[in-house]
């Protein structure tokens, strides 16, 4: 093959990118982790054309299991138009060539980085979320020698202990995001750095999760309908995420995640849903937070302390 | 419409036509049979081949295994030259003789179901190292059948398969025991499948 | 007015406009060519191959100038390349004794079968910037020796083992290595996926872990036996033909490393080794990796571990540059959902504490009443 053959090549590549062999790799590793939930299956992650860490954990599953007829859904931080969020979603356009759509429940896949739709998810959705670290006892014991045992044994003492001391120490589990659960009350899993406030859509969703984690070259899976239960102690039960007395700027939504966004330097902000597609959905259907454009009718008070 | 190649030409019979596409759409299809166990639903790229092996179980071999996997054939299975040829052909997997030993295992009939335990289970610390069965069947239906339960279930299913070796279900009781090894069964008609990964367990009293 | 996540399509277009621009820089100036860099940059082109685990000396000139001389940048793009290609199988071991070497220099004889053969190298030459190097003006005649480049070199090592003192090649006759590339990385892992894996390793993390061993962070009393750099020939042994055709040629470094000895009650002490191979021109790179090799190897010497290039899980997980700069840089990327997470908590334990204190307070003003 010359040169000139090589760097005028993009045409040249398989449906999704990857090539076969590859695809059955990465798709016997899924099956496993639907059969074994909460496990996580090593695969022979492939070298992307985005960095590691960049989410090619998700992109390899999603490459390996989008179709023709899929409808994809891509979200970073919450949002369509972020720029990592646009970059995959064009990757998927040039090399699959699949519907594309920001409507949560319009997507047959949605892939993921660090949220949860607030949309509820249906029956027959598959949501691919990329994880950096999968993990979820590596910052308790670094070798994955040893935490191998520990799954292998369901010994997780160690976790419970640093939870708890996180309690003894700040009155709270300092954990925020990636919160771990336990799935089907077998297997401790790092439900990727979602905040905890999305921990319970995971437990009996109608959908099916597939965890990728490219650098560290693991797939796991929570199948539909499935046990996913945030840790917790009795006399501390996990509780999520809560901002008293806000609502979105934009939407007036309350009770869901929100981005901060500061106006000034003198302590101006303001808080508006993290989920893009629902929060536009809102006020397409007419309701507005106070800095709405609109003037914000129908909205609360300010919100600038 | 694919022309198969008469029994005595010698040819080997062909696999997909579009690899990519077919390949993807089945796998969607198997995903979805063992994310969603017990659940009866129509495999929609069925390949021709050689017998003993039905279109939907020749599917499933071609869209999960190649030269990196190796594949365990029952007797009867064995006994056809011709559908070894195909394997080899199509896919480049190694034909191993030991079940232990397999990661695919193709069954020619429900009715003879091999002990599961003969079958790689896995280890504690890599419990995904196991067989996956494929098991060929003439029937399956929700209507009626064991009642089982799991991840991927919402409340319970119903599981009907025919015929079906007596001590099957034995078998599956003991596999889910031994969670997270164990291993995980497709089953295929000729014209549809359904999952039994070692997750799901008999509805109590089952 | 909330405009601060959208139009994340156009700023991406924009900016990758901006960074080919100022990629190109002058335009009044030539631009560069591959030959250029194949012929002139050499070394660049040597790493791009090693670490990008592709030996093709044009793709990796293509992918230096691609990526403006961001080296790391370069090996990503190859490895991204690589990772598409077909495998068509393996070639037989590379006979580095056959090697036709342009250098092969051994710091543990004076002189031996082959010879010492300088080559061309860095070594020995004063570091002063040359500010009268004309690149047009062609270079002075090199002298080479009347019978061209050496191609029968008895390695050091085995000359050394036939007089038992050098303990046998622990990987010789295992016909079936491992490939990373291929299979995730299982720990702890043999012998040839840890050398697979520091051959392809980042050079900046070998040498400091190399060095470390030398400054007695697991000591390992090195000798560098012998090292070589030349040309060596392909061979494929296809099925059709029944016997290996030769498919062209690499250029490679190979250090062996001469060791700390070790015996036992069964077997008299000998020297033990480390081992280094490398695409191209690249002897750091290559003795580096021989002396982590060999501070890897510290189970089979029975050697006390705890030195951080002894620490398998620890060099085999962070060596690789393309995976570490991968996820360094990814702290780039919006992380405002996290960053949310941990404000609330830090804000609601402010407010309890602030809650706190004036209860006690006014617990206190109570008390006193």
């Amino acid at each position: 093959m010359s040169l000139s053959e090589i760097s005028e090549q993009p045409a040249g590549y398989n449906f999704a990118y990857l090539d076969e062999q590859t695809k059955r790799m990465i798709r016997r590793a899924i099956l496993k982790a639907i059969a074994i939930p909460g496990y996580q299956v090593p695969f022979a992650s492939r070298e992307m054309p985005m960095p590691y860490g960049w989410g090619t954990g998700g992109i390899q599953v999603t490459a390996s299991i989008i179709g023709p007829d899929d409808v994809l859904k891509v979200i970073d931080q919450g949002a369509d138009d972020t720029t990592n969020a646009v970059s995959i979603r064009n990757f998927f356009a040039r090399t699959a060539g699949v519907a594309m759509t920001s409507r949560a429940e319009e997507a047959t896949i949605i892939q993921t980085r660090h949220r949860i739709p607030e949309t509820p998810l249906h029956t027959g959705q598959i949501l691919v979320y990329q994880v950096p670290i999968p993990e979820p006892l590596r910052f308790l014991e670094p070798r994955e020698t040893e935490t191998r045992k520990m799954h292998a044994l369901s010994e997780y003492g160690l976790m419970h202990v640093k939870l708890y001391e996180d309690i003894a120490r700040h009155g709270h589990i300092a954990t925020t995001y990636a919160y771990p659960v336990m799935v089907e009350d077998r297997y401790v899993m790092d439900p990727s750095p979602t905040p905890k406030f999305d921990n319970p859509k995971m437990h009996m969703s109608p959908a099916l999760q597939l965890f990728g984690a490219g650098r560290e070259k693991r797939i796991y899976a929570v199948p539909p309908h499935t046990k996913v239960v945030s840790l917790d102690f009795e006399d501390h039960p996990f509780s999520v995420q809560e901002w008293p007395d806000t609502q979105c700027a934009m939407c007036g939504a309350e009770g869901v995640y929100f981005d901060e966004v500061l106006l000034d330097d003198r302590g101006g902000r303001m808080f508006v849903c993290s989920d893009t597609d629902y929060c536009e959905r809102r006020q397409a259907e007419g309701h507005f937070g106070h800095l709405h454009a609109s003037g914000g009718a129908g909205a609360a008070a300010p919100e600038n302390r | 419409m694919r022309q198969d190649p008469s029994p005595d030409s010698g040819a080997i019979w062909p696999g997909f036509s579009a690899p990519a596409l077919q390949s993807q759409s089945a796998f969607r299809t198997v995903m979805l049979a063992l994310s969603e166990p017990g659940k009866v639903r129509e495999a929609t790229e069925r390949v021709n081949a050689p017998d003993p092996l039905n279109p939907v179980a020749a599917m499933v071999l071609l869209t999960l295994c190649d030269v990196d996997t190796s594949v365990w054939l029952d007797a009867e299975m064995r006994a056809h030259r011709e559908l070894s040829d195909f394997i080899r052909f199509h896919t480049g997997s190694t034909i191993v003789e030991s079940p232990s030993r397999a990661q695919f295992a193709f069954v020619s009939s429900s009715r003879r179901v091999p002990d599961l335990k003969n079958f790689a289970q896995g280890s504690d610390s890599y419990p995904d190292r196991s067989t996956t069965l494929i098991v060929q069947t003439e029937a399956l239906t929700n209507d009626a059948g064991t009642l089982l339960q799991g991840p991927g279930i919402e409340t319970s299913i119903r599981l009907g398969i025919a015929p079906l070796s007596d001590t099957f279900w034995d078998c599956v009781r003991s596999n889910h025991r031994q969670f997270p090894r164990g291993v995980d069964v497709i089953f295929c008609t000729n014209t549809h499948l359904a999952g039994l990964p070692r997750s799901t367990r008999l509805a109590s009293g089952a | 007015m909330y405009v601060a996540v959208k139009g994340g399509e156009t700023a991406i277009a924009n900016a990758h406009r901006l960074f080919a621009a100022r990629r190109r820089g002058d335009t009044s100036v030539p631009g560069l060519q591959l030959e250029q860099i194949v012929g002139q940059l050499a070394f660049a082109v040597a790493r791009v191959m090693s670490e990008g685990s592709l030996y093709d000396r044009e793709l990796a000139a293509l992918a230096i100038r691609q990526a403006g001389g961001d080296l790391i940048e370069a090996i990503f793009l190859v490895r991204a390349y690589r990772t598409t290609l077909p495998r068509f199988g393996y070639s037989e071991p590379i006979a580095t004794d056959r090697m036709r070497a342009a250098r092969r220099i051994s710091a543990t004889y004076k002189d031996l079968p082959g010879g010492q053969l300088l080559g061309p190298t860095f070594d020995y030459s004063h570091r002063l910037i040359d500010f009268s190097y004309d690149p047009d003006a062609g270079p002075d005649e090199p002298a080479l020796a009347a019978h061209g480049v050496a191609s029968d070199l008895p390695r050091v090592t085995d000359l050394l083992g036939a007089d038992g003192l050098m303990e046998a090649d622990p990987l010789a006759g295992s016909d079936m290595v491992g490939d990373l590339t291929r299979d995730p990385l299982e720990l702890p892992a043999a012998r040839d996926l840890r050398l697979q894996n520091l051959s392809r390793g980042d050079e900046g993390f070998l040498l400091a872990l190399g060095y470390s061993t030398q400054r007695g962070y697991a000591r390992t009393h090195p000798f560098a036996g012998e090292i070589r750099i030349g040309e060596v020939e392909l061979e494929f042994d296809a099925p059709e033909f029944g016997f290996a055709v030769t498919i062209g040629t690499i250029e490679v470094t190979e250090c062996q490393m001469i060791n700390q000895f070790k015996g036992s009650a069964k077997v008299p002490p000998q020297f033990t080794r480390g081992y280094g191979l490398v695409f191209g021109q690249s002897e750091r790179k290559a003795m580096s990796m021989a002396l982590v090799d060999r501070a890897l190897r510290w189970r089979e010497f029975d050697e006390e571990p705890g030195a951080p290039a002894q620490d398998e899980e620890f060099v085999l997980s962070h060596s690789d540059n393309i995976q570490a700069s991968g996820f360094v840089e990814h702290l780039k990327l919006p992380h405002y959902v996290d960053f949310q997470a941990e404000l609330e908590l830090l804000r609601k334990m402010h407010a309890e504490i602030a809650a706190n204190a004036s209860s006690a307070q006014t617990s206190a003003r109570e008390a006193a009443e």
